[in-house]
Order: structure tokens, then sequence, then C-alpha cells
């Protein structure tokens, strides 16, 4: 370390360049920023789930909410009318305003699953076809909207909203490690939950790899690039996402086996369930029977 | 004076080609701070990393308790009991945290070593207290700054109560303030009968808590094992394996030359 240092003279001086204004970025870029906010709300967003913790929800156990969840799941999955819909909306109403849950923040993580189920289902009950007969309307877009379609599609739309909120409730009322306990209520093979556990270590994992490759990209540029150097980044950051998950999920398997992980996960036994518990399953497996039998 | 926790018999490893220790040997007593320097990418690392079992050395062997560390005998029951007894703090944070949760963190390796859930509440709660991070308990470890991820990985080790601790870097990316504190824990374990191998650039933690210290080259080599305050005082070996520098500066007219580092000795020019 004793040779002579060599610091280049532009390091030295300052830059005569100005600095461009940083812009939103582009497409590409926007889309990547969206990815990682999606996976923050899902996974490592904190505020507003807590508030939810407290009251008489909170105090049901996590075994009992899946069982519930589940059974209101099947119920809905199950129906043919739009009674059965409007009784199960009326009924997570009734969840999400009983356990106090932040209606603002269940909307936001559901936001982008409605729009998702949107675009895949839109085409296939709504009959979209480019091109080819067909009542055309907006130049070669053709719709066949009929009256047996569009109650079809609305059917299945918004049973699956439904589904999907029903879950994000579920998610919002318990803890993931909660969940994981609750499942051991069930008779399933340890090994699925230790699967499901890694996988959610995962997740948090490449979320967080994510996170440090969008911010590393904003550190190191100024301005907004175009789409073709975006491109190039983005090749780059994937190549280098996966490189990185590679080693980690190394790192992090050493780790998990330094603390005693032995290939079977245990986790904390969930207590016995309780009255309350069974109310909720009674309850949930009464609304679920109208659901299917109104 | 005591028995033997660790005995690690030349050692080399490499990664595929790249070589990361060459015939390192020494012995770690019961209720000893080793610690182990050497510059960055010396291998001390990989030395906690072949210590603990988590990669095996190409040559050489590590005895635990005088018993070989050898991957068979890992895998059987002994396991859960080496690794209850055998505690790692990672250098890096981002990886040792895996869990939703803080506490979830905490519980993780006491409820691998099958205690019942009243213990492990119990055990999570006074090591939370203890590490001052009751507050954090429903936080995600991954939004944690620095200084507190080192706080929680810290608790997710001792919650094991091991009683060897492996420790990489531990200081690194502590305020002033937390290091301190820091030292009078691992001062306060110290005395209760807890062994350590520590691996650090951080000569002055050394010289307050590491009675003994064995130095790597640059070249991966053991070139030194000793009493820390001889290693220390040892100008010559540090600025051969790039602990200090040395470093030439000017006062007025006068150019010269002393060494230079986060420990050295500085006279009065
Ligand atoms: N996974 C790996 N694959 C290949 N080479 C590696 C790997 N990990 C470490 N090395 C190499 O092995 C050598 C020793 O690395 P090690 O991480 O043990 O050093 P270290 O003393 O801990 O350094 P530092 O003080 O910077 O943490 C280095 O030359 C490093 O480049
Ligand atoms: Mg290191």
């Amino acid at each position: 370390m004793a040779e002579k240092l060599v610091v280049p003279a532009w390091l030295m001086a300052q830059d005569t360049a100005s600095p461009r204004p940083a812009g939103h970025g582009v497409f590409l870029e926007k889309t990547l920023l969206r990815l990682r906010g999606l996976g923050r709300w899902f996974f490592i967003d904190e505020s507003g789930t807590a508030r939810s913790r407290g009251g008489f929800l909170a105090s049901i156990d996590a075994a009992a909410c899946l069982g519930g969840g589940l059974l209101l799941l099947a119920g809905l999955s199950l129906t043919r009318r739009y009674e059965g819909l409007v009784l199960a909306f009326a009924f997570i109403s009734f969840i999400v305003a009983a356990g106090g849950l932040s209606i603002p923040l269940l909307f936001k993580r559901c936001l982008p699953l409605f729009v998702f189920t949107l675009i895949l289902t839109v085409p296939v009950f709504f009959q979209f076809s480019f091109g080819g007969a067909g009542s055309g309307v907006f130049g070669f877009i053709h719709i066949n909207l009929t009256a047996e379609s569009l109650g079809r599609g609305g059917f299945f739309l918004s049973r699956s909203m439904l589904m999907l909120t029903l879950v994000m409730v579920l998610g919002l009322v318990t803890t993931p490690m909660a969940l994981l306990g609750g499942l051991r209520k069930f008779p399933l093979p340890s090994i699925f939950t230790t699967m499901l556990f890694i996988s959610l270590a995962g997740i948090f994992k490449l979320i967080a790899l994510l996170d440090e490759a969008v911010s590393a990209r904003k550190a190191r540029t100024i301005s907004r690039c175009g789409i073709r150097e975006m491109e190039g980044w983005f090749a780059g950051t994937a190549g280098y996402l996966f490189h990185r998950a590679m080693r980690t999920s190394d790192e992090v398997a050493m780790a998990m086996a330094s603390r005693g992980f032995d290939g079977t996960l245990r986790v904390m036994k969930p207590r016995s369930l309780r009255g309350r518990d069974f109310l909720c399953i009674g309850v949930s497996a009464f609304v679920s029977f109208l659901i299917i039998f109104l | 004076m005591s028995e033997e926790m660790f005995g690690i018999k030349g050692v080399s490893f490499r990664y595929g080609s790249q070589v990361a220790l060459k015939d390192v040997s020494f012995s770690l007593m019961r209720g000893e701070a080793l610690a182990v320097l050497g510059a960055s990418g010396a291998g001390k690392t990989t030395l906690l990393k072949v210590v603990s079992g988590l990669i095996a050395p190409s040559s050489g062997s590590v005895e635990f308790l005088g018993r070989p560390l050898a991957g068979h005998w890992l895998k059987r029951q002994q396991q859960g009991r080496f690794r209850a007894g055998v505690g790692f703090v990672f250098s890096e944070p981002d990886v040792q945290l895996f869990c939703p949760t803080v506490y979830d963190e905490v519980a993780f390796g006491p409820l691998q070593m099958d205690m019942s859930g009243g213990q492990v509440r119990e055990r999570v709660e006074e090591t939370m207290s203890l590490l001052q991070i009751e507050g954090l308990r429903k936080r995600v470890p991954q939004r944690l700054s620095s200084g507190e991820k080192k706080k929680v990985q810290l608790a997710a080790v001792l919650s094991v109560n091991p009683e060897v601790l492996l420790l990489d870097e531990p200081t690194f990316g502590l305020d002033p303030r937390t290091q301190v504190w820091l030292l009078e824990l691992l001062l306060r374990l110290k005395e209760a009968g807890k062994t350590f191998l520590l691996a650090t650039h951080d000569l002055s933690l050394v010289e307050d808590f590491s009675g003994r210290a064995i130095v790597l080259s640059e070249s991966h080599g053991m070139v030194a094992n000793g009493a820390t305050a001889e290693i220390l005082s040892n100008e010559k070996l540090l600025l051969q394996v790039n602990l200090i520098h040395e470093h030439a500066h000017r006062h007025g007219t006068v150019v010269h030359k002393h060494s230079h580092g986060p420990y050295s000795s500085h006279d009065e020019h």
C-alpha cells in the first residue's frame, strides 16, 4: 500500500458539465419501480397492518382464520348466483368493519390484482377479436357484446375480485408466520410449511435485491435515460439479480443452518383453539353454505 | 488451564481455484477471546465459516471438543447440539435476517432447538430487552437501519445461548456509542464464560477485548499467533500484512514517514 496514489485529474477538479435535471424515466423504469412497489405492499409494508392487529378479529387463532377463509373461498368458487356474491360482499365488509382494517391499505393491495384479473378476463368473456367478422367498433377491434357474455364476464369478474379481496383481508388479519403456524394445525406434512417458509424468505430477499438494484441505478444516473439504455440496464440487472439471488440463497441457507435449521422447520406451537375460534369457523361455514345455496 | 473447544489443524480452503486459506492451525480454548486479524480478503470470513462447519475445508481438519467436525458427523443428531453450542454472527446482516418480523427472527433459533412455546417466548422477551430492541418486535428486519440490524442479528444468535460465539466484523456500521455498548456486552458475556472467535479490522476492539490474536497475511497463511499486546506492538508485522500503513506527510519543511492506521503509535513530532 506504500505505492504512489494516482488520482485521475478529473476527480480532483470540478466537473464543468452541469447535470441535467432528473426525470421520471421511461416506461421500463416506471414498470420496474411499480413492480418494486407492488412487492413492498405485499410483503414488507409495515404501515396500516399494525392498526388492524387489535380487537376481536386479532384474537382469533390463525388456524381458525385460515379455516374460515378457506371455507368462504370454497363457497365463493361454487356459487352460481349473484345473491351469493352480494352476501359474500356483505360478509367481507362486515369483517373489514369489525376488524377496523384500513380500507385504503386494503384497496391499495387489491387494486393491482383487480387490474391484472381484468386484463386477463376481459378478452375471454367479452370476446374481443382483432380483425374478423363481428359488430366492429374502434376500427380494428371487434367486440361481441351479448347479454350472455356480459352476464358471464361480470359474474366471473366480481367473483374473482371478491376472492382476491378475501385473501388480502386474511393477509391483513394475521401475519405470515402466524399463518404458517396455523397451517401446522392441519394434517399436512411438515415439509409443506418448510417449503412455504423458504419461498417466503426467498421472496423477501428478492424484493430486497430488486430494491437495491433500483436504488443503485438511481444513485448512478442523474438524467433520465432513453429506452435503449434502459433496456441495456434492465438486461444487465436481470443477470446481476439472478447471480445475486443464487449467491444469496446459498448464504441464507448457511444462515439458517447456523441457527439450527436442519431441513424441518419448527414454528411456534399454536395455542389450542378456543370458543371464539370455533365460532369463527362455524360462522364461516354457515355463510359459505348460504352463499352456495341461497 | 482449560479445555480445548476448537482445534484447527492445517486447514486450507479454496473457492474453485481461488485460494482463501493456506495451512492454518490454532486452537481455541474455553473462555478465551481470540481475534483473527488480517487485511480485506485475507480469509477471515472463510475461516469463521470453516470453523462453524458451514463449509468443509479443502484439506486439514476442524475438531470440536476433541471430535472431528466431518460432514457426516454434523448430519447426525449432534447437529442440534453443535448448532446450539456455536453461534455465528455474519458480517452482512441482510444475509442472516430472513424472517418476516424481528420477533420471528429472534424466535427462530430457539424454536429449531425444540424448546417449548413458553420457553421460547420467555427467551425472546429477555433477549430483546437485553439488546434494547423491544420496540422493533413487529418491524420487518429488511427495513431497519444497519445498527438496528446488527442488534437483531446478535439477538437472533444470543437467544440460542451458544457457548462459542463466532463474530464477523461485529462493530462494522455501528455508531461510536453503540460500539462502546457492544464492547460492554461482549465483556459481560466473556465474564460469563463464553468463548469468542472474532474477525475484525477494528484494532481498538481487539486491544480491549481479546487476550490472544492470530494474524492472516494477504497470501492467506497464518503469520502470527500470540498475545494481543505483543502482536499490536509489532509494527513491522502489522505493516507487512497491511493492517496499518506507512504514511508520509509534511510538517513545515520536514517530510517524514511513520505508521498510521486505526491503531498505531504516533509520537510527537
Ligand atoms: N464465494 C466466494 N467465491 C469465490 N471466492 C471467494 C468467495 N468468498 C470469498 N472469496 C475469496 O476468498 C478470499 C478470502 O475472502 P474472505 O471473505 O474470507 O476475506 P475476509 O478476510 O473476510 O475479508 P474482509 O475483511 O474484506 O471481510 C478473497 O480473496 C475472496 O475474494
Ligand atoms: Mg469478511
